[in-house]
């Protein structure tokens, strides 16, 4: 029973992760309609800028969270403004591969400025485990968990209750309509592009602060798990990657304890097969935006 | 044939080609691959171990090598054949990814070293031997009926089915052939590194075919083969000529590499060199009058 509730628990915290990358994924997805693969690299940047700001300039943590958090955002609206936006939008191929290329950018540059070493972090928030009825909970893993609900209920209420969340939702089911009626469809899309980034920034923050090393490679093992949440769930659905990406973590978590590491990452793949095969929208999807 | 240097650049080049080649093939058929970079792996797998454990000779290495890459493609186009565009190279960068994952943790494979003390069998003859047979092979393919209809599916696949095009079956040949070029082209690599690890299957490979491929254009057969000889010489030369250029060494090359893909897929998102298709010419033609 132990057992049961600390492999639980583990899930959790690695669904955390994956939903905390997907939620952006799809956000992203359902206004423009990109697979914005360099995404998951924001993730990887907000722990460099905060092991930049806290070790090398020595600012306080505070400040360190804060910018990282604020770069993080503004590094998703420079990929967009410089790159996404100037990309012919009738060759969708050219804008895949293009984030492609930029995500390999991110990524080698970082990794050659620290050498390709892989630095370890120390912990951002101290606390001590709480043990309750023999099962210990770690505190870096209660705040990624309660990090990811926080941040996935505050975005579906304010899809469904504030206005601007109403225009992104807009945008997402009709852009052309969307402009048609007056929406500013580029503000919004900003908009979404720098809540997503924001999300991951915070995810990339809050796992760091968990696994304790910064990767500048990361995004590749991440990506993977990013996708299949997002496919399995229905691209476009907030709500569906949640549960889909705790669930995914979940059933890693009880595959690692029962049947070995090397089937871990083989469950992602074959659901997203599975559906793409029985139901192509996905679980919570309705109608696929792109073919 | 050139002094080893120059044989052995050409050797990583021409492998390079082969596996552009093959990525061209694909996106040719209108499916999107970003699987490339696996399927060579898969390849070079194969023919690892045909050469180490079989001990069989390399052109039967070759062949294996080329039908694992072929069959790992087929399976992918089969599983994949009602997900199309963009969302099929998203969840074939899952593919690829899952499947270095899946070498890294398996003990029989080596694991994370891979598979060691492969003989050191691909020379210039070889390569381009190879090159030549699959660049005739694509080549020709395209000169026939099936061919028009494989550029037709690639252009509007609800107009190709219109006409009473089998789909599926432009899908399978698409990715079988293109996978059976990239296994090839990992047969060559495992060959000449004498290892092949989990890193050569993984995803982190893949966006240098799509480099060679922009680059030389791929509106053409040819553009991805001569991105893929060109660039994979330029590094070279780079990298003989010293260690650093201003702030920037070696370890510089991916990401200004990857920089420029991003440039040049701005500027012209066909690619570098473009060549008159029908459609554009049509389109131009359209916009004068």
């Amino acid at each position: 029973m132990f057992e049961f509730v600390s492999y639980l628990m583990a899930g959790l915290s690695l669904g955390s992760t994956y939903v905390l990358i997907a939620l952006g994924f799809t956000l992203i997805f359902g206004v423009m309609g990109i697979m914005n693969v360099a995404h998951a690299d924001v993730f990887m940047l907000a722990i460099f800028t905060y092991l930049f700001i806290s070790t090398t300039l020595g600012l306080p943590v505070g400040w360190a969270l804060l910018i990282a958090v604020v770069a993080g955002a503004l590094a998703g609206l420079v990929v967009y403004w410089a790159v996404l936006k100037r990309i012919d939008k009738s060759h969708p191929v050219a804008l895949f591969v293009s984030t492609l290329g930029v995500s390999y950018v991110v990524e080698n540059f970082i990794a050659k400025r620290i050498n390709f070493q892989r630095p370890s972090l120390q912990p951002i928030f101290e606390s001590d485990p709480i043990i309750l009825g023999g099962v210990v909970f770690t505190g870096p893993r209660l705040l990624l968990f309660a990090v990811t609900i926080v941040i996935a209920g505050g975005l579906i209420i304010w899809l469904k209750k504030s206005k601007t969340g109403l225009l992104l939702r807009a945008v997402s089911e009709n852009p052309l309509m969307a402009r048609v009626v007056a929406i500013d469809t580029n503000r919004v899309v900003m908009i979404a592009i720098a809540i997503a980034s924001f999300i991951a920034a915070c995810g990339g923050l809050v796992v760091g602060n968990a696994t304790l090393t910064a990767d500048a490679f990361i995004a590749n093992s991440l990506s993977l798990k990013m996708f299949a949440v997002a496919v399995v769930a229905g691209i476009g659905s907030v709500g569906g990657a949640t549960i889909v990406g705790l669930s995914l973590g979940i059933i890693e978590s009880f595959t690692v304890a029962y049947a070995g590491s090397q089937w871990q990452n083989v469950i992602g793949l074959v659901a997203m097969a599975v559906v793409l095969m029985v139901r192509p929208q996905g679980l919570f999807g309705r109608v696929l935006r792109v073919g | 044939m050139f002094g080893f240097y120059v044989d052995d650049i050409f050797v990583v080049a021409l492998t390079y080609g082969l596996v552009t080649l093959g990525l061209y093939v694909t996106l040719a058929s209108g499916q999107f691959s970003v699987a490339h970079a696996s399927l060579m792996g898969l390849g070079g797998y194969m023919g690892g171990w045909a050469t180490t454990q079989w001990n069989l000779p390399f052109p039967i290495a070759i062949i294996l090598g080329g039908l694992a890459g072929g069959l790992g493609g087929l399976l992918i186009a089969f599983i994949l054949q009602r997900t199309s565009g963009i969302l099929l190279g998203t969840v074939t960068i899952a593919i690829g990814q899952s499947l270095s994952l899946v070498a890294q943790n398996t003990e029989f494979l080596g694991a994370s070293q891979g598979l060691t003390g492969i003989p050191l069998k691909s020379d210039l003859p070889t390569a381009t031997i190879l090159m030549a047979l699959a660049l005739t092979a694509v080549l020709l393919i395209q000169r026939t009926s099936f061919g028009m209809q494989v550029v037709a599916a690639g252009r509007d696949e609800t107009v190709a089915r219109s006409l009473g095009v089998s789909i599926l079956g432009i899908r399978l040949y698409g990715f079988g052939f293109g996978g059976f070029l990239a296994g090839l082209g990992g047969v060559l690599l495992a060959h000449h590194n004498g290892v092949i690890d989990p890193s050569n299957l993984s995803y982190a490979f893949e966006p240098l075919f799509f480099i060679f491929l922009v680059l030389g254009g791929y509106s053409s057969a040819w553009g991805g083969v001569l991105g893929a000889i060109g660039i994979t010489w330029i590094m070279e030369v780079l990298r003989f000529n010293g260690g650093t250029f201003l702030f920037l060494d070696q370890q510089d090359r991916p990401w200004l590499l990857g920089l420029v893909l991003v440039v040049v897929l701005i500027i012209s998102p066909d690619g570098a060199i473009r060549r008159k298709s029908i459609k554009t010419s049509m389109a131009t033609s359209a916009k004068v009058g």
